[in-house]
């Protein structure tokens, strides 16, 4: 009798993979392959590395999943995973660009975001601002990258990201605002955003100062 | 109400979501007051606006199946690892009995036939027994015994190492290695001399397995009597070790119906060692091994940094060995257990057993040892040839363990767990531990 593992609760299917079902295994990779991907091309930046680094962190899953014992979800402990192979595809082109004298600015490091593309005018402009995020997301630290990213996209809590990435809650508390001034002094930077009122205030009040 | 840096510290939580409702009123008061404020929080919420879903994710075509060819071809546990380095080794013994029973057979099995390096070319050459002939052979061990089962498993043999004789070898042994020897000096390929004594291979073929049992020669009295572990190290008189040495390997019970193979792997110093070994075969027949320890210490001959002997044994694995509980499998005294306690361990090798991968199984009464960098200092003060020329250990250095990982690559022993009793060390050995590098001990049949 063929087993339906669509239907099959998570947890059940956490322990026949841990057993080494292979179908099992399967199943939990078709429900997080999306999540997983999400995470690693935006990390890597992107989505061929970001999807070498989701399988990796699969085949990293299956080799430990006996070792899970379900203390965290699995979802968050997969994060994890797939936040650590990343970073270590990260460093590898990091190596490898260093060899090459590449630079982030290049083109193959440009990951273009999936869109759902509604309207056309809008849509080239959601487009336009998605990668200007996405550039500046990649000038970030891996580390301020990963909270952000966690937080942004996977909607994790502070405690979820915490437990992905072995930090303590005050430490994701401080690297998300970082992360989220170092991305807006970016953005700020590039015209993407406009500056606070107060400062266009100050600015018509020094001009009309000049006049 | 709070002030400008109290609510600038909570924004990044009023954002989240993560604020009490009091909290998140007072921040609201202030956000209507602060426009820099009102602006980190409207520009972090249009970057989150900007942010895709993970929804929005694309998944690239076929990439579940890609990550599921991506796993190993098999999900391998220590026990089956095991299984699969037992079957072809136990091929590659029966190919090397083959070779060396074709060449010892006219000498009469009892005169120790002089060993080329060719012919005793190790493991290595252990291992290029091609395919088909191993197969065969293995199929022929098979038939000599039908009880054995590809499932089944075997118990890993740890046998303590016996302290060789001063006059023995000369070279201190566990105690007292000889100054100056290292890891990297080469084994006294000529040194040890070893030979099995041929099993009552035509007797078994014509008799019962219990007439053949009967019919076997009963193991020494001193061997036999042997408690097990730590007391399977004999102290052999000095007249004895400087002779030849007659050391049952086992006696085989009707109830194992052990076969026992060996590879022998010695005399890689081309021309310096004199090696054979003999078919054990015959399922029931006692396995008697004859050792013999050259007079000569161990020279460095041409063998080589690593041209340490390396000896398996290998028994088709019973029945019953199998079907033991992982937790109660125990490594089993190849050479010193009785028919009438075909299990039977000491006490004191159960509570030394560091880790309960002790108790794999596997079809090679070999005993493998899983050293660190921390334990190098074993290999420092028990080089390769004190080790054999005690005549009872032998020692599958990196390079031949590499070669074996090489030849069969489904090997995956190196990230095993340590599986090395505590108290089957020798005396004064430091502990042992998980680690990086894997060695194979195996005892002299």
């Amino acid at each position: 009798m063929r087993v339906d593992y669509t239907a099959m609760p998570e947890k059940e299917l956490i322990g026949k993979a841990a057993r080494g079902g292979r179908d099992a295994f399967g199943e939990l990779v078709r429900r997080y392959e999306k999540k997983a991907l999400a995470l690693s091309c935006r990390l890597c930046g992107n989505p061929d590395d970001g999807a070498d680094a989701a399988q990796d962190a699969f085949l990293s899953a299956w080799r430990n999943l006996p070792s899970f014992r379900g203390d965290a979800n699995f979802s968050t402990w997969l994060y994890r995973l797939v936040s650590n192979a990343s970073t270590d595809i990260l460093r590898r082109r990091q190596r490898r660009d260093a060899r090459a004298g590449a630079s982030l600015d290049d083109e193959g490091a440009r990951f273009d975001a999936p869109d759902p593309a509604p309207a056309p005018q809008e849509v080239a402009e959601r487009r336009e601002l998605r990668q200007e995020l996405q550039d500046a997301l990649q000038t970030l630290s891996p580390e301020h990258r990963q909270v952000l990213i966690l937080r942004e996209i996977h909607q994790l809590s502070y405690e979820e990201i915490g437990e992905a990435l072995s930090l303590d809650i005050g430490t994701v508390k401080s690297r998300l605002h970082r992360a989220r001034e170092a991305m807006r002094k970016i953005l700020l930077g590039r015209g993407t955003f406009s500056p606070p009122e107060r400062l266009k205030g100050q600015e018509k009040q020094e001009r009309r100062a000049a006049t | 109400m709070k002030s400008h840096e109290q609510c600038a510290a909570l924004l990044d939580a009023f954002i989240d979501g993560a604020l009490s409702e009091r909290d998140a009123a007072e921040v609201r008061e202030h956000l209507a007051e602060c426009p820099e404020c009102r602006s980190y929080v409207a520009d972090a919420l249009s970057m989150r606006e900007l942010f895709p879903g993970v929804e929005e994710t694309v998944v690239p075509d076929g990439f579940a199946e890609s990550v599921m060819s991506s796993l190993p071809a098999q999900k391998i546990a220590l026990r089956t690892q095991w299984k699969k380095i037992a079957l072809p080794l136990a091929a590659c013994v029966a190919v090397a009995l083959l070779i060396r029973g074709v060449s010892v057979a006219p000498t009469g099995g009892a005169a120790p036939a002089a060993a080329s390096a060719d012919a005793g070319g190790g493991i290595a050459e252990s291992m290029t027994a091609d395919a088909e002939d191993a197969a065969t052979l293995y199929g022929d061990l098979e038939e000599s015994a039908p009880e054995a089962d590809e499932n089944q498993t075997a118990v890993v043999t740890s046998v303590a190492p016996e302290p060789p004789a001063a006059a023995d070898t000369g070279a201190g042994g566990y105690a007292a290695p000889p100054e100056g020897a290292s890891y990297k000096s080469a084994s006294g390929a000529g040194g040890a001399e070893t030979k099995s004594a041929r099993a009552h291979a035509d007797d078994a073929d014509t008799m019962p397995p219990q007439a053949a049992e009967e019919s076997a020669p009963a193991p020494e009295p001193s061997a036999q009597n042997i408690p097990a572990a730590d007391a399977a190290m004999p102290e052999l008189p000095a007249e004895d070790a400087a002779a030849s040495r007659k050391m049952p390997v086992a006696e085989e019970s009707e109830d194992t119906e052990d076969m026992r193979y060996s590879v022998q792997s010695a005399a890689q110093g081309a021309g310096n060692g004199a090696a054979r070994s003999d078919a054990l075969d015959g399922g029931a027949d006692l396995s008697e091994t004859t050792l013999e320890s050259g007079d000569a210490p161990p020279d460095t001959g041409g063998g080589g940094e690593y041209s340490t002997d390396a000896v398996l044994l290998g028994a088709v694995p019973s029945p019953e060995e199998d079907a033991v509980p992982e937790e109660e499998a125990v490594p089993k005294e190849a050479s010193v257990e009785s028919p009438e306690e075909p299990s039977a361990e000491p006490p004191e090798a159960r509570e030394g057993e560091t880790s309960d991968a002790v108790t794999e199984s596997f079809a090679l009464s070999a005993t493998v040892w899983t050293l660190s960098a921390e334990s190098a200092p074993v290999m420092e003060r028990y080089p390769p040839e004190a080790v054999t020329d005690g005549g009872k250990w032998y020692v599958l250095t990196p390079p031949q363990f590499e070669d074996l990982c090489e030849r069969f690559p489904d090997i995956e022993i190196t990230a095993g767990p340590e599986i090395v009793p505590a108290d089957s060390l020798p005396d004064g050995a430091p502990p042992l531990a998980v680690s990086d590098a894997v060695y194979i001990f195996a005892p002299n049949p």
